[in-house]
């Protein structure tokens, strides 16, 4: 049995100027050991999909949500808001995109660590502490026991990230989150942690949901890749074959734009035309549309649902990419 | 770098010690002219109608030092000042400086116990009205508060004693038993007097305590402990709580020159012997030496308890630690 | 940032997100405000021509009356009647209040003007000088000036206006200074416009609403501070009425007679909250719609 299966996902938020649609009718399942990785631009609605799925927004009231979400066997939605704060550590966890504003500025790091612990597993304050250290030892963080007394902004930000997964890993999850964990690091950092990421989740058989904008770090990591527009799967499949020969044009686009060392210097990079969707104004239609150059006339009056193309994969689109060669300017998809 | 950074400090401190022995000084300066504010002669509202002999009058005078020139006058009053010795009641005879630490300890009672209870019930406020779940109570805190705000200190302790005192007896209406003779006495004697003190005290700082865990609420790292599986209290308490505190800190300090005005008036009411009673008596009774001393002792309190927190506001707060430090 | 699906998505404020900002509406409890301050001024401006019964009328006979038709809040020790009262202490109040703010608020916008476009020295000087007032803690200052001076309405007002300058100093200086960088006024100090002219015709209009946002609540505390004095009885002497007094003489007889202080002390209590409330809600607005 699948370890996560969600169907049907739509969260909106009610603002000033109307109703948006975040997510909308999603359908995502996931097992034990398997990374999806979810690739989108900013707005599309990745970020609210996995906080959704967590059921992080039950608590929060102005999030309208519908769709039913199982969790091992568990209706997430039929949960209390107790039962679900006993799922957040020790069954699912999420590390956020921006470890220095997610750490308490104030509290030490060790402390961020062992409250986890000693609240969900019960464990003692001297096993927190000495398992705190193992962790931070774990996740590569040199000199580990200082480090535990020491506050966020005495680490560089690679360290802090390392020190949010740590707080992730602590009660060993099932399912783990990361949203957007190397958008606010460098570029070499960035590596260190993906290797990071790819080593725990061999050795501990996670199941991970892996968030970015970026290809390449999804390429890296993961089995599974769904691409989001707009609030909506526009293509899904597993990793290589979404990578190689996408279906979906804004998938395309979104590869083709993935800076490559192989591309020879001064060559322009690729860009998306047209301007990101008004989520408080989408159409009946295709929400890609205005900026897609394989448009039909059908594409602005009828959304296409997710149906299995010629590559085998899933993507909704009235006019898919047949030809793998015009998608992309270099054959490896692969980092 | 951290040298650097330590003697900007030290620079920040002593100008800020210079700025406050300035105020000081034109503090005593303005204390002193108050005497010169009596239109015509003290002596004639001082004495009684009948004693109004150009001996008395001549006695009054030189107690005043009056018969002295302005500044010669200001300067020997507060060369005494400094050395402790701010005259003597006209009243009773007695030296205000006395008089004054004598009764010190009743007001400084009151307004710790003012102080602790409108902390404490400030917290209970602010946790309270940021729960948004729960409706009733979080609209009954927000009444409270902006009722306590306009409700003057002294129109609330004639209300607590009609209840308290009157209709059910719990408490005395007047009158101060000592610590020394009886904890159970004391309290009793303080509670209504402090209640009156703590509860526009806690309003304000509820205020305060509110809006800023509002803010910090909605910080990213709050979000981050509940992803974490925490309990809303812990979330609430131990990481959300301490960096909404720290305004109250310089809050806390500004008040104590609320307090103590309040204190004149709930000593009176409740007939606490503390300094403010003493002060108003003493408007009372023309007793204007008196009068002069308790402001004088009052006002440089509060001016050096405003610096003192300021000097502990710098030092502890992480922020200012953390702006020098960041890497 | 494109679409508001990703700042809900980190910015959200979970369990304890207001549902909607309440920013926008005009709150019941300011009509409620405005209603009540409407019929004390006029109740009190026009007192005289009221068909209410003379405050200062002695009658023994009635004495502590409770609240009747004849006496709608009931009568004192000497019989006088407490509606009547109420309102003749209203005037007082706010006589005492707004006299005592609009000086504040003319001195001490004029030195923090003057401090905050001069700088220098002058700037220093002015913001010592308020630094001064500032220490000494508010009812302790108006308690000495008073008692000094003499108790009387000027003497109140004269101390009460003394506490409030700096507030109204502090408050135009700040937005002097930051105005005083603005390009408008720079362009004026080049084509030679006398000093006193930009002051008052540049920086002038923009300070007053700021200032005018602020004088609500300050008559509130300049009220409380009246009442207190003459609770005290150091503030108006008899035998003008005020409320401060007509507290002070019903605490005796508070357990048999409550109205005589409670009528008083209800009217006060309302009149500052509704103050405080029109207060509350000019300075969200200024806030926004601020030139800064």
């Amino acid at each position: 049995m699948a370890l996560l299966s969600a169907a049907g996902v739509c969260t909106s938020f009610v603002t000033d100027r109307g109703l948006v649609r975040a997510v909308d009718d999603v359908h995502i399942e996931l097992d034990q050991g398997q990374v999806l990785g979810v690739v989108g631009e900013s707005g599309s609605g990745k970020s609210v999909l996995v906080r959704s799925i967590m059921g992080l927004y039950r608590l929060d009231s102005r999030a309208i949500r519908r769709g039913s979400i199982w969790f091992d066997g568990t209706d997430i939605a039929a949960l209390s808001a107790r039962q679900l704060r006993d799922l957040w550590g020790p069954q699912i966890a999420i590390v956020f995109q921006d470890p220095m504003s997610a750490l308490n500025p104030v509290m030490q790091i060790g402390r961020q660590i062992t409250e986890m612990l000693r609240h969900h597993l019960g464990v003692s304050r001297s096993a927190a502490a000495a398992r705190a250290v193992e962790l931070l030892d774990s996740v590569g963080v040199p000199d580990p026991a200082r480090r535990v007394r020491e506050y966020p902004h005495q680490l560089s930000g690679g360290l802090r990230q390392r020190v949010a997964i740590a707080i992730a890993l602590s009660c060993e999850p099932r399912l783990l989150i990361a949203d957007e964990p190397t958008t606010a690091l460098d570029v070499t950092i960035q590596a260190q942690i993906l290797r990071l990421l790819r080593d725990l989740q061999e050795r501990l058989h996670m199941a991970v949901i892996l968030v970015s904008h970026d290809f390449g770090v999804v390429g890296s990591l993961a089995d599974e890749v769904a691409v989001m527009y707009a609030g909506h799967i526009v293509e899904r499949g597993r990793a290589e074959q979404v990578i190689d020969r996408p279906a979906h044009p804004y998938a395309g686009a979104l590869i083709r734009s993935t800076p490559r060392l192989e591309v020879p210097p001064g060559e322009r990079l690729p860009t998306i035309g047209g301007r990101p969707p008004n989520l408080l104004a989408l159409g009946p239609g295709c929400p890609f549309e205005p900026r897609c150059d394989r448009r039909l006339p059908r594409c602005r009056d009828q959304r296409p649902e997710l149906t299995a193309g010629a590559g085998g994969h899933l993507s909704a689109c009235w006019n898919p990419i047949q030809d793998p060669q015009s998608a992309i300017t270099s054959p490896d998809g692969a980092q | 770098m951290a040298r650097r950074r330590e003697r900007k400090f030290g620079t920040l401190i002593w100008r800020r010690l210079v700025r406050m022995l300035i105020t000081i000084v034109l503090v005593v300066t303005l204390t002193y002219l108050l005497l010169d504010l009596i239109p015509g002669n003290p002596a004639y509202s001082m004495l009684p109608q009948d004693q109004l002999t150009p001996a008395n009058i001549a006695q009054v005078d030189h107690q005043l030092g009056l018969d002295k020139p302005f500044f010669a006058r200001m300067g020997l009053w507060a060369l005494h000042a400094l050395q402790g010795n701010l005259g003597v009641s006209y009243q009773n005879s007695q030296p205000v400086a006395s008089l004054i630490v004598s009764r010190l300890p009743v007001t400084l009672e009151l307004m710790i116990l003012a102080q602790l209870i409108g902390l404490v019930l400030a917290l209970a406020i602010a946790l309270v009205s940021v729960n948004q779940r729960r409706k009733v109570t979080s609209g009954f805190s927000t009444l409270f508060t902006v009722i306590s705000l306009s409700l003057p200190n002294f129109i609330l302790a004639l209300v607590l004693v009609l209840i308290f005192a009157v209709k059910l007896h719990w408490f005395p209406a007047t009158g101060f038993t000592p610590l020394s003779q009886s904890l159970s006495g004391n309290v009793s004697s303080m509670i209504l007097p402090s209640l009156a003190l703590g509860v526009g005290t806690a309003a304000v700082y509820a205020q305060v305590l509110s809006a800023e865990l509002s803010k910090t609420l909605q910080q990213d790292f709050v979000q981050f402990a509940i992803a974490k599986g925490l309990p809303r209290r812990t979330v609430l308490l131990r990481h959300a709580l301490r960096p909404s505190a720290l305004p109250l800190v310089t809050l806390a300090g500004l008040n104590v020159g609320i307090l103590l005005g309040g204190s004149f008036i709930i000593e009176t009411i409740f007939a606490l012997p503390g300094i403010g009673a003493l002060a108003v008596n003493a408007i009372y009774s023309k007793d204007y030496l008196v009068v002069q001393g308790v402001v004088l002792f009052v006002t440089v309190s509060y001016v050096l308890i405003n610096f003192a927190v300021d000097l502990l506001y710098s030092v502890v707060d992480p922020r200012v630690r953390r702006n020098a430090g960041a890497s | 940032m494109v679409g508001t699906g990703q700042e809900l998505a980190s910015g959200t404020g979970i369990v304890y997100a207001e549902a909607r900002p309440r920013s926008r509406r005009r709150p019941v409890t300011l009509y409620i405000a405005l209603a009540w301050l409407g019929v004390v001024i006029v109740a009190a401006v026009f007192a005289n021509v009221l068909p209410i019964q003379h405050p200062l009328a002695i009658n023994p006979a009635v004495s502590y009356q409770s609240p009747s038709a004849a006496h709608w809040f009931g009568t004192d020790q000497l019989g006088r009647d407490l509606f009547a009262r109420v309102i003749y202490g209203a005037r007082i109040s706010l006589i005492v209040g707004i006299t005592a703010t609009a000086l504040a608020a003319l001195a001490g916008a004029l030195l923090g003007l003057l401090g905050g476009y001069i700088q220098g020295t002058t700037d220093t000087t002015i913001m010592g000088l308020m630094d001064v007032l500032l220490a000494f803690p508010g009812i302790v200052l108006a308690l000495a000036l008073t008692s000094f001076l003499g108790a009387s309405v000027r003497n109140v007002i004269l101390a009460i206006s003394v506490l409030s300058v700096p507030v109204f100093a502090r408050l135009t200086r700040s937005v002097a200074l930051s105005l005083s960088q603005r390009e408008y006024v720079q362009v004026a100090k080049t084509l030679g416009t006398p000093a006193w002219r930009i002051i008052v015709f540049e920086l002038g209009p923009n300070v007053a609403s700021t200032v005018l946002a602020f004088v609500p609540v300050i008559v509130a505390v300049a009220i409380v501070i009246e009442g207190t004095l003459s609770f005290l009885g150091i503030g108006v002497p008899p035998p003008t009425v005020s409320w401060g007094s007509m507290i002070a003489q019903g605490q005796s007889v508070f357990a048999t007679a409550p109205y005589m202080s409670l009528m008083p002390a209800g009217a006060m209590f309302a009149t500052i909250l509704a103050l405080n409330t029109i207060g509350r809600f000019l300075n969200r607005r200024s806030d926004r719609g601020r030139v800064i």
